[in-house]
């Protein structure tokens, strides 16, 4: 299969500044993938690059097999892009740039899908981008983006200036994109925002992709605590391989597994198994 | 073919078109009902042969003398301005306000969007010298002006500046694509067409530097001698062909910007 976006080598040099320092990822087909990194650390300039807004100095990317460079007008039909600060003519409303947007791709403009993005991004399009806060602007570049309905979507911090409401909105949006078909690659520097909703990330530092994390993975290896009540205690030998007792908490039983393993301890339990009360993110 | 780059340029320039063709309009129309008011002043002057060269003029008191001196010579700044401003407005004016992202993220290749800027400040040049056309058709004929001055001569005087509008435009259209920002384009290009008009000023008082004046694009408008001698086509057609070289150049240039960097890129145009 095909990558959706594939960095290769990527270099990038501005005078006697390096950006980038060889950057190296793939994205699937499908994926939700998000690129980690402080401030600073090369996220923008490298998507950028993908959207040829600049040159790289080396190296290659390549969208659907096509190169980013000598192929930008046909990369850019299959991209829908969300730059870091979504800036609009002063004068145009959020209602212009998406009709703008819908034109300039040569795409009938589906005016009810629009609004049904600002109505869930409690967004109100007919009003100037000049009058709009920092957050409304975003929205309305989040918006453009998923109109497009483009196959992948490239979002330079998407939820940057977003209420949590709103973010979540947001984080939904990207979702139901991705279950569609779409792959998302969006640029973060927020750790939570990317693994709620990547299938894998790469943390950029320096210029750098320091590491490449396959979120899913971590999820389904990662600890999971469960607290189970049983009938007359707890036979010999009853618990199933990868399932640790690890405590009692108010006379129930704290077992220890991996995520791929919690059915068998659902199954030991005879029912419902249900988290223990620590810490949200430790716990199933 | 919607050309919705071109539409949204168009809106863009649409109040700078609408106050510079207004105020020359207002200009124009005013300088021509004031002639019969000033004649018999401006008849009576006796000023120095060099000033009236300076002014692009020989005689002030003739309404010929009267229009060259006051519109030949200023309308053509204002418009070398407007073909700066608008220019370097378009593509690296949106540069700088960061909007040029959301343009070049459609499928619109590079020469395409610089091609539709072009078309929208050819257009609105149009519109302003329309705006101007206008002002002499209704107010020439409620003047006496005696000699062979029409409607049409005015016309076509006003219509010789626009090669150098469209000069100054493709200038900043080329300029803007190597400078860092918009700002060092238009002001860089400001001087030069101040700079332009004085050497061409002041070589017709100046002879030694009057070789100088070749190099000077107010000088091919002809500004001081269109109204007595009719339009000098070979400079016309020259001014075009340099506005033609500094578009392509523009187009090239453009396609190897790299955007939002902030830095001079003069081998732009060299990069594909």
């Amino acid at each position: 299969m095909t990558d959706a976006l594939r960095i290769e080598r990527l270099i990038k040099r501005y005078g006697s500044v390096q950006a980038l320092h060889g950057v190296d990822l793939r994205v699937a087909e499908g994926e939700v993938f998000g690129f980690l990194g402080p401030n600073g650390a090369g996220k923008s300039t490298t998507i950028r690059i993908i959207l040829d807004l600049i040159r790289p100095t080396s190296g290659a990317v390549s969208v659907f097999g096509l190169d980013c460079q000598r192929q930008s007008v046909e990369v850019r039909e299959r991209v829908g892009y969300l730059p870091s600060d979504p800036v609009y003519g002063a004068g145009a409303t959020g209602m212009d740039v998406f009709t703008f947007t819908a034109a300039a791709r040569r795409q009938p403009f589906d005016a009810r899908h629009a609004g049904d993005l600002a109505e869930r991004l409690a967004l109100d399009p007919s009003r100037k981008i000049a009058q709009l806060s920092r957050g409304n602007r975003q929205k309305v570049g989040i918006i453009q983006a998923l109109l497009t309905r483009a196959p992948l979507l490239v979002l330079d911090e998407p939820t940057t200036g977003l209420d949590p409401l709103n973010q979540h909105e947001v984080e939904g949006m990207l979702r139901e994109a991705a279950a569609e078909g779409t792959t998302v690659f969006f640029s973060s520097h927020i750790l939570s925002e990317v693994e709620s909703i990547c299938a894998r990330s790469a943390i950029v530092r320096a210029g750098e992709v320091v590491e490449t994390v396959d979120l899913e993975e971590q999820r389904r290896v990662a600890p999971v605590h469960v607290e189970v009540e049983l009938d007359g205690g707890l036979p010999a030998g009853a618990l199933p391989p990868g399932v640790e007792l690890t405590g009692e908490h108010a006379g129930r039983l704290i077992l220890t597994t991996q995520s791929d393993a919690l059915d068998g301890s659902r199954a030991m339990a005879g029912g419902p198994a249900r988290p223990a009360p620590r810490g949200a993110r430790a716990y199933a | 073919m919607t050309l919705p780059v071109t539409r949204r340029f168009v809106r863009s320039l649409t109040s700078s078109v609408i106050w510079y063709g207004l105020g020359l309009a207002v200009y124009a129309a005013v300088t021509v009902l004031l002639y019969p008011s000033v004649e018999a002043t401006l008849r009576s002057i006796d000023l120095p042969p060099e000033l009236l060269r300076f002014l692009g003029t020989e005689d002030i008191g003739t309404p010929t003398g009267y229009l060259t001196a006051r519109w030949q010579s200023f309308a053509p700044i204002v418009l070398m301005i407007w073909g700066i401003v608008a220019s370097t407005g378009l593509i690296a004016g949106e540069e700088s306000r960061g909007s040029l992202d959301g343009l070049l993220s459609p499928p619109i290749s590079r020469t395409r969007l610089m091609l539709e800027a072009m078309l929208a400040f050819t257009g609105c040049t149009f519109v302003i010298l329309v705006a101007i056309a206008v002002a002499w058709v209704v107010t020439v004929p409620l003047v006496d002006l005696h000699d062979n001055i029409t409607t049409t001569t005015l016309i076509a005087g006003t219509a010789s500046m626009a090669p150098l509008a469209l000069c100054f435009g493709a200038m900043g259209f080329f300029v803007g694509a190597i400078a860092p920002a918009r700002g060092t384009a238009a002001g860089l290009l400001t001087a030069l067409a101040i700079t332009s008009y004085l050497v061409s000023s002041l070589s017709q008082v100046a002879p030694s530097i009057e070789w100088m004046r070749y190099g000077s694009p107010y000088y091919y408008a002809d500004t001081g001698r269109v109204l007595r001698d009719g339009v000098d086509w070979t400079h016309q057609v020259g001014l075009l062909g340099a506005t033609l070289v500094l578009s392509v150049l523009a187009l090239l240039a453009f396609r190897g910007r790299e955007i939002g960097v902030g830095v001079w890129q003069p081998l732009a145009f060299l990069r594909r």
